[in-house]
Parts: C-alpha cells; sequence; structure tokens
C-alpha cells in the first residue's frame, strides 16, 4: 500500500462536489433557481400543488461519469480536475433540465395549459396569451412576480424585440394591464382564503 | 482484537457503574433471573445485584472497580464482602428455607497473592461456619465471558469494525453521533438477516447491548449524561425495531430494553448530582461558551424536564424535583429555537410548565416557536431559515456562525423555505388549549407553509433513526382553515395509530423524540399530550 493521504483527498472531493455544484447552477441558471427539499429517508411520497391535488413524488435517478483529467502522465493540478468537473456540470445541468422539463409538460398537458403556437414564431400576442393561462402571485404592494420564462437562446434577439412591444404598443399595453388585473383579482381572491374561519 | 478492545474497556471502566448495566445483560444471558438492583445504599447488604442462577440457586454479587486488590483495598472492602457471604439473601422471591445463596465478588482487575490466599483461608472458614463460599469474578473472566456473549454478533464487514472503533475513540466531550451510532448498533443486530432464531435474537440483542456500553464509555467517563442517555435510548429504540421486525415475543428483549433504561436513569442521576447546587449552565473556556450557552440551556431544560415527565408516567418522583423547577425558572429566559430539531425541547418545557401551573406561559411558548416557523420558513424571510429536523445542533450552529461548511455536510444546499415537519403538531397543540384568536392571526403566514411527514413503513422503520422505506408527505394548511375540523383533527382519538410498543410505554416515547426529533408528528404528539395532562392531574 502506498500512502493514499485519505483525509486530504476527502477534502477534496468534497471541495470539487461543492465546485460542481456551483458549476451546474451556472450552466443552468433555472436550476439555480429551482428549491431543493431533502428527503433523508425512504424513498418518494406526496405533494399538494397549489390547487389542492395530491400528486405522487416519484424522484428520478440522474448520473453523469466523471472521467479522470485528460492530461499526459499521472499528475494533474486542481484546475485540470476542475475543468473535469466543469464538463461533467455541463452534462448534468443538461440531464437535469431535460428532466425538469419532461415534469413540467407532463403537468402542463394534464391540467391542459398549454398554448399551441402553431408553428408561429414566438410574438408579443402569444406571450399574453400564455400570461392569461399562467398562475400569477403578487407582492404587497400588489406588483406581480413575473414568471420566468425559458426559451430557445437562438430566438433571444426575437424576444427582447416582442418584450419592448410589450411595453410600448398601446394596445398590447392595455391587454397586459387588463389581465395582470384579472391575475390580481385572482390573487387576492386566493390570499382572502388564507384564514382560519368557522 | 474484540478481545483487546473488551478488555481495554474494562480496565477503563474508572467506576463500577461503567460495566454494571453490561454485567446485568451478560447474567441474563446467561440464563439468570435478575431480581434487585441496588441503589448501593447502607441497605444494600454487600449485594448490588441479586439473581436466580439457571439451576435454580440464588446468586449475589458486589460489583467493584479496583483495579488489582491489594491487601489494602481488601480491608478497605472487607465489611461489604462480609455482608454479601454472611447475610442471606432478603428478597420477596428467594424463599427462607432456600439453600445458601452463591457469593460472587466481580472485579475489573486481578487479586494480589495474599489477598487470594485470605479468601482462600476465609472459604474454608465460612465452610466450616455453615456460610456459602466467595467465589470471585475477575478481568479474565469477565473478558472471556463477554466475548462468549458476543457469538457471531460482532462487527463483521471491515468497514462496521472500523465504524465501532472510530465511535469508541470519540472525544467523549462531544454529542453522541446518533446517525452513526445507529448505523452500527443495526450491523450487530444482523438487522438484514431474515432467518434468526429466538435464540440468536437474543444472542444478538445481548450483544447489542454490551457493545454498546464499549461506545457510550468515553461518554460516561466524562459524565457527557446527555450523550450516554441519547446512546441508551437508541440502543433501546433499535431493541423496539427488532422485535416488532421479528414479532418477538417481551421475554426475549424486555430485560435488554430494561437495562437500557436503567442506564438512562442512572444518567439522569449523574447529571442531577453534576448540575446541583450551580450557579449557570457555563462549560468550559469562557471565550467561546457564550456563544452556544443558549443552546447548551436548551438541551437541558429539556432534558431535565422530559425526565420529570418520564418519571411522572411512572407514578413518581425525582429526590431533584424542587432543584429541576429552580433551573427552569432561572434558565428558561435563555432558550434557544435552533432548528425545528428543538421541537420536542419546548414540548417537554411547555408541559413542565403546564404541571407547574404557567399555563399562559406553556402556550406562549409553544406559540412564539409556531410563529418562528411561520416567519423563518416563509417566503418573505431572505435570511437564514429554520433547518429540518434531521440536522442537529452542532451542524445547525455552524451554519449560524457562520464556520462555513461547504461541502461537510447536506446542510448548505438545502432549502428549507415553505415546509415545516413540526409546524403541524404545534398548531394541533395549540388548537387543544382553544387558541383560536392566536391561531387566527399567524394563519395567513401559516398557510404559506406546507407540513412534511415522513411516515415509515413498514412501523418498526419508526424506531430507527433512517427508516429505508416510508414516504414523505407534504400538505399545506386548509386555504381558508375551519376552526371547527381543525378542532375536531387535534382532539381526535389517535392512540390506535401510535405504535403498539410505544403506546405500551409513553414513559419512553418522550425520550425517544428527544433522541430521534424527526419522528415527531402529530398522532405521537396528541397521544403524549393526553397520557402527559392526565398524569398531572
Amino acid at each position: 500500500m502506498l500512502p493514499d493521504f485519505p483525509k486530504l483527498r476527502i477534502q477534496l472531493t468534497r471541495k470539487l462536489l461543492s465546485d460542481f455544484e456551483k458549476q451546474k447552477h451556472v450552466k443552468s441558471p433555472l436550476l439555480a433557481k429551482i428549491k431543493v427539499v431533502a428527503q433523508h429517508e425512504g424513498s418518494g411520497g406526496t405533494y399538494e400543488t397549489e390547487d389542492g391535488q395530491i400528486k405522487q413524488l416519484n424522484p428520478k435517478h440522474v448520473t453523469v461519469p466523471v472521467e479522470s483529467p485528460i492530461v499526459p502522465g499521472p499528475s494533474f493540478t486542481y484546475e485540470e480536475a476542475l475543468k473535469t468537473i466543469c464538463d461533467a456540470a455541463e452534462k448534468m445541468a443538461r440531464a437535469q433540465t431535460k428532466s425538469f422539463f419532461a415534469a413540467v409538460h407532463e403537468a402542463v398537458d394534464e391540467v391542459g395549459n398549454a398554448v399551441d403556437a402553431k408553428g408561429q414564431p414566438i410574438s408579443a400576442e402569444l406571450i399574453l396569451k400564455a400570461w392569461e393561462r399562467m398562475h400569477f402571485d403578487f407582492d404587497k404592494l400588489g406588483k406581480p412576480k413575473m414568471p420566468t420564462m425559458v426559451f430557445n437562446p437562438i430566438q433571444a434577439e426575437r424576444i427582447k424585440h416582442e418584450f419592448e412591444r410589450l411595453h410600448k404598443e398601446p394596445q398590447l399595453v392595455k391587454r397586459g394591464k387588463e389581465i395582470m388585473n384579472i391575475k390580481l383579482a385572482d390573487w387576492y381572491d386566493r390570499e382572502s382564503r388564507r384564514k382560519l374561519v368557522d | 482484537m474484540i478481545e483487546r478492545v473488551v478488555e481495554n474497556w474494562l480496565t477503563n471502566a474508572g467506576e463500577r457503574g461503567g460495566y454494571e448495566i453490561a454485567f446485568r445483560q451478560l447474567l441474563s444471558f446467561q440464563g439468570h433471573r435478575i431480581l434487585h438492583k441496588s441503589s448501593h445504599g447502607p441497605m444494600e447488604q454487600g449485594k448490588d445485584i441479586i439473581t436466580i442462577g439457571p439451576d435454580g440457586i440464588p446468586c449475589a454479587y458486589q460489583l467493584k472497580a479496583e483495579r488489582d486488590i491489594s491487601l489494602t483495598t481488601w480491608r478497605k472492602i472487607k465489611g461489604e464482602v462480609d455482608e454479601l457471604v454472611e447475610i442471606p439473601i432478603q428478597h420477596p422471591s428467594v424463599s427462607n428455607d432456600s439453600p445458601n445463596h452463591r457469593a460472587y465478588l466481580v472485579n475489573n482487575g486481578y487479586l494480589k497473592d495474599t489477598v487470594r490466599r485470605l479468601i482462600h483461608d476465609s472459604n474454608r472458614v465460612a465452610k466450616r461456619r455453615g456460610f456459602p463460599e466467595l467465589h470471585v469474578i475477575q478481568l479474565g473472566d469477565l473478558v472471556k465471558d463477554f466475548v462468549a456473549v458476543h457469538g457471531r454478533f460482532l462487527p463483521s464487514e471491515p468497514q462496521d469494525f472500523k465504524r465501532f472503533l472510530e465511535l469508541y475513540a470519540r472525544n467523549g466531550r462531544e454529542l453522541l453521533p446518533v446517525g452513526e451510532f445507529s448505523a452500527f448498533l443495526l450491523s450487530i443486530l444482523r438487522f438484514d438477516e431474515k432467518k434468526l432464531s429466538k435464540s440468536e435474537f437474543r444472542r444478538a440483542i445481548a450483544s447489542a447491548l454490551i457493545f454498546a456500553n464499549y461506545v457510550i464509555s468515553p461518554y460516561r467517563e466524562t459524565q457527557n449524561s446527555v450523550s450516554v442517555i441519547n446512546g441508551w435510548v437508541l440502543v433501546a429504540s433499535h431493541i423496539l425495531a427488532v422485535a416488532d421486525k421479528a414479532g418477538l415475543s417481551g421475554q426475549t428483549w424486555r430485560e435488554s430494553f430494561d437495562l437500557c433504561m436503567v442506564g438512562v436513569e442512572e444518567s439522569f442521576k449523574t447529571l442531577l448530582v453534576g448540575l446541583k447546587g450551580k450557579d449557570d449552565f457555563r462549560q468550559g473556556d469562557s471565550l467561546t461558551d457564550g456563544l452556544i450557552y443558549r443552546a447548551r440551556t436548551t438541551l437541558l431544560l429539556g432534558y431535565l424536564t422530559t425526565y420529570v415527565h418520564y418519571l411522572r408516567l411512572r407514578n413518581e418522583k425525582s429526590e431533584f424535583e424542587d432543584e429541576i423547577a429552580r433551573f427552569v425558572e432561572r434558565e428558561r429566559k435563555h432558550l434557544l429555537f435552533w432548528g425545528e430539531a428543538a421541537t420536542p425541547t419546548f414540548l417537554s418545557i411547555a408541559w413542565y410548565l403546564e404541571a407547574h401551573n404557567q399555563q399562559l406561559d406553556a402556550e406562549g411558548m409553544i406559540l412564539s416557536i409556531t410563529q418562528a416557523i411561520a416567519k423563518l420558513n416563509g417566503p418573505e424571510n431572505q435570511g437564514l431559515r429554520l433547518p429540518d429536523p434531521y440536522h442537529a445542533v452542532d451542524e445547525v450552529l455552524r451554519m449560524y456562525f457562520p464556520l462555513g461548511q461547504e461541502g461537510l455536510d447536506d446542510i448548505s444546499q438545502e432549502d428549507f423555505e415553505g415546509h415545516s415537519y413540526s409546524l403541524r403538531t404545534l398548531i394541533e397543540w395549540l388548537a387543544r388549549r382553544l387558541r383560536r384568536q392566536s391561531l387566527a392571526r399567524l394563519w395567513e403566514e401559516i398557510t404559506h407553509i406546507c407540513f412534511s411527514e415522513f411516515v415509515p413503513d413498514p412501523v418498526w422503520g419508526t424506531f430507527l433513526w433512517y427508516s429505508p422505506q416510508g414516504k414523505l408527505h407534504h400538505r399545506y394548511p386548509g386555504r381558508p382553515q375551519s376552526w371547527k375540523d381543525l378542532l375536531n383533527q387535534a382532539n381526535a382519538d389517535r392512540s390506535t395509530t401510535v405504535p403498539e410498543l410505544l403506546r405500551e410505554r409513553p414513559q419512553f416515547l418522550l425520550l425517544f423524540l428527544m433522541v430521534c426529533p424527526h419522528r415527531l408528528a402529530p398522532n405521537l404528539v396528541g397521544f403524549l399530550d393526553e397520557v402527559i395532562s392526565s398524569a398531572s392531574e
């Protein structure tokens, strides 16, 4: 047995795992926004949705291979190890994002909340249509907590333009306000139910 | 190797109590029926333990921790030894017509030659006078007998043995690492083996209890009573898990369970003797002690009040009741709700206050931690949140200070927003006290928090630190919530949903929740509320 430095290596593993998590969130900011609720024992369970439905919790196992840094010889630097970790983090981010969208699709299909663009490119009108079907929360001053919207990066310029239209074109601004007023009324209605009654 | 560990443990057992429970377990395993354990007062008449041996002959034992017994030591203990031999056993289960008892002097060391010679001579005299002979059990005999009990129930895998050695070599001033200890106990109990005979179960349980003695010994040596209590409670709960899983009859495990409770009771007494007369709960280096004083006080008040409930549920009273009352009165201003694992502690103190006619203070305390959960784990809080009950106090304090535990554990990667394991239990506790207005004021905040509850399945998982199977459920509070429904729910008799082995021993239940706070559930607390309130009336 050659000297193995086990304690130091445990600490290095922890550090690399911590960097792995950070990199995962850099690669997919969407994942960073998702709350992590740990299940410490057992497996699966149930949860309640905002509208009172009981759903099954079926955790999925997501793994990615982590390979040794490709370097000439057996020795490598922490930066080289970190590069391997970054690659793995990117793969994990992709796998988890895919799994996340699959779950979202399933939920959207189930409640019939999908907006079919019928092959049309994304537009301010479509965004408003999506808002109409979405659940909005508001802060105490009545300001909406805007949802996270995920688009293909190829469409970035177009999305930017369409959002500008939402804020500039009087027709769209008016419609946007109407939708938000309805959503605000819904929210007030929901909030008014947060009480202990007879 | 195990012989060396047993020998090391025995020679380091600094006082009689260090190996007494293990020795009683040994006797029980050898087929003795234990009749009596002395409280070590003047009435013990030289007999620490009285048993009926497997052949029906009464036996009496005097336990010593004198290492090597020299002539000087012998002269010191001779009075007790004479009583052991010459005074007949007086116990209702031992008939006056019984033949002479067997007398044993047990010591965790050896006899010097001069003393051996003296005992030999005394035995000849005793025989002539019609008294029993004195038998001596020495270190070598003890090691041989303890190792024999273990049989094949030893740490079998290298990682189990490593875990054992690490636990055994721990710093006794720390808190016992209950998760690791639980994993070790499961390895000794062969928890996953399906086909054990009744005698194998007995041996496995006896072995686990004796191993627990080894693991707990560093904590006993440093008089770290809270850790010793945690250790014994955990062994007891694992015995219940085995009993429930295998459907064992009480005969197979009850004696061992009761021995764990003896360990718990003795540790409480040690704790109270240590605290007696103290003006506060300070400990060690004053520069850093102030930073953890509130956490220590919270733990201590929780355990002390739990002890009062434990005794009350057994229709007993502590000789330290006044002392405990003074501690609670003096220290309660320092209480710290550091995380959800502290909920059983606060409930215990609240029940204590109720029993001592401080109803409003009790309710105020539970109301304040209910509010703390709703606020700290609610959506508006941007600061630190309350960790769930799976996180022990030292881990949580590292987060609060903060000491940077990046990657050391999972607490930094978890988000405690929007859910709580104890909120529903606390709401029901308050509802049973008709605190409708207070709850109504909090309800808006409460509705942002999901009630989380882990339900072990099968039931024996309840008694383990980690249940391998079971489901985690998250439910929102009613929006709106009917007070009438809440009241009905809180007052419903759910005693039948409490695992039978806990229902039969409510005095153990609160202790168990103190050690395994993640097992706190509305049905268990509802049941405890009922039995503790009835006992206090």
